[in-house]
């Protein structure tokens, strides 16, 4: 099976292990996973009734030193881990089994630019090369040899099935529902948006690029990722998907498009692969970037410490500590809202937009978390 | 290991299951068709309910203790 026209194919085996990390993660989630709040609950009880009685933790940090020394909290960590680890491994079984012929397809379609070479790029930042980001061997950045998709396609597989349920809808393994969000939050709030041109940064291979092709099939749609094989895949998968768009290689931070040259302005769950001054910077970036009256929307993971008690605070924090998150704390720490207008966008808005569902109508923004529904967290506004 | 061997046990079962549906509706062994053969919805259902059932089964030392969403 494949996932889209030019992704890695599968073997029935390929599908069995993998679909038995999906479900043993899902298991380790929402069945065990509440185990350790549990383990938590029991230890401030105890601490509680000590003589003299202990203090309360109070922050995530005390509470990440107190679960670390609690078994279970060790034991399901490592299976999180060991689920992670195996889910690479697989994947990469199955890239490395098509590798070369994705790297043919590659040069076939002739789909190379002159600015891979990311001449404009400069040195990587340490948010990218100091660990391999969710545990992905190599990270966004490795090749192996000259134009390698390598990276790219293990990021595709992987990030679909380490979406579980949010990241696809209706069977699909697009992992595409930022995307379709990201179009449904411009719909319900700037239904007189009509971007001739449009900036996608940090889009990696391309997922909800192509969702946002599909809302705006005039726009002239440029995309950018500073890894290069992310940038090759993506040109690939669009060209499978039939989606026309303009992949670089190209720093988010700082990239060499004009001032005031795009209409819209996007990025997808780039700011907790960063850090905080990145955060910053990418924000003023995407402001100098549009035109007066432009808009920029930017879309992350549902994670606000705001809306978590401190424990759930700590255990949101998992995927930072263990699962090499750069900056998953500092974006759910991170006033965003607040940020956007220092920035000096108008009209900011901010909220959890529900991922549409087939024949739903347009949502509204919540302010609050949505339980049991998958959102993704929107801050939007416009350059004045 | 544990998690090697729970998806290894998985892959078996899953081929094994492929082969008998095979064997019953045609009764002979055919390599290509095993490769090629796409199990249909109630056949994927059946599979997703043993895989789960394994899972939480090769997990359910861990599913003990007050609060646990066993216990529910």
């Amino acid at each position: 099976m494949k996932f889209h026209p030019e992704s890695p194919a599968l073997i029935p085996d390929d599908v069995s292990r993998l679909k038995f990390i999906a479900d043993l993660k899902r298991h380790l989630y929402f069945e065990l996973g509440p185990r350790n709040r549990a383990d938590y609950e029991r230890h401030t009880a105890a601490a509680a009734e000590s003589q003299p009685p202990a203090a309360a933790a109070a922050t995530r940090e005390e509470i990440r030193r107190i679960m670390e020394r609690k078994p279970f909290f060790q034991v399901w960590s490592s299976l999180v881990r060991a689920a992670q680890d195996r889910m690479w491994e697989y994947v990469a079984q199955a890239v490395d089994r098509d590798i070369a012929h994705l790297n043919s397809r590659y040069r076939a379609l002739q789909l190379a630019s002159p600015d891979d070479a990311g001449t404009d790029v400069g040195a990587l930042p340490d948010y990218v090369t100091g660990a391999d980001v969710h545990r992905m061997p190599g990270g966004y950045h490795v090749e192996r040899e000259a134009d390698d998709l390598r990276a790219g396609a293990l990021y595709d597989l992987g990030g679909a099935v380490y979406q579980l349920g949010l990241g696809n809808v209706g069977g699909a393994m697009l992992n595409d529902t930022r995307g379709q969000t990201l179009v449904a939050h411009l719909r319900r709030y700037y239904p007189s948006l009509r971007p001739r041109r449009i900036l996608d940064m940090g889009c990696s291979v391309g997922h909800n690029t192509v969702p946002i092709h599909r809302e705006f099939p005039e726009a002239q749609l440029h995309a950018i990722d500073i890894g290069a094989p992310m940038v090759r895949y993506a040109r690939l998968r669009a060209a499978g998907l039939g989606a026309n768009i303009s992949f670089h290689r190209q720093d988010a931070e700082r990239t060499n498009f004009e001032d005031g040259s795009f209409d819209l302005v996007v990025s997808q769950i780039l700011l907790h692969e960063t850090s905080p001054q990145a955060t910053r910077r990418i924000f003023a970036e995407s402001l100098r970037l549009l035109r007066d009256g432009g808009v920029a929307v930017h879309l992350e993971v549902p994670v606000r410490y705001e809306h978590c008690d401190v424990y759930e605070q700590f255990f949101r924090s998992w995927e930072h500590y263990y699962n090499n998150e750069p900056n998953i704390e500092g974006v759910a720490a991170t006033d965003l809202h607040a940020l956007a207008e220092q920035t000096g966008f108008s009209g900011v808005r901010s909220g959890y937009q529900r991922i549409p569902l087939p024949g739903e109508g347009t949502q509204d923004l919540s302010p609050e978390p949505i339980n049991g529904r998958g959102t993704w967290y929107i801050v939007s506004g416009r350059r004045p | 290991m544990i998690v090697a061997l729970g998806a290894e046990v998985s892959v078996l079962s899953e081929q094994l299951d492929t082969l008998r549906r095979l064997l019953i509706d045609r009764g002979t062994l055919d390599a290509a068709s095993i490769a090629d053969y796409a199990p249909p919805a109630e056949a994927q259902a059946e599979r997703e309910r043993v895989r789960r059932k394994r899972i939480a089964s090769l997990l359910s030392s861990l599913d003990t203790g007050s609060g646990t969403p066993a216990q529910k």
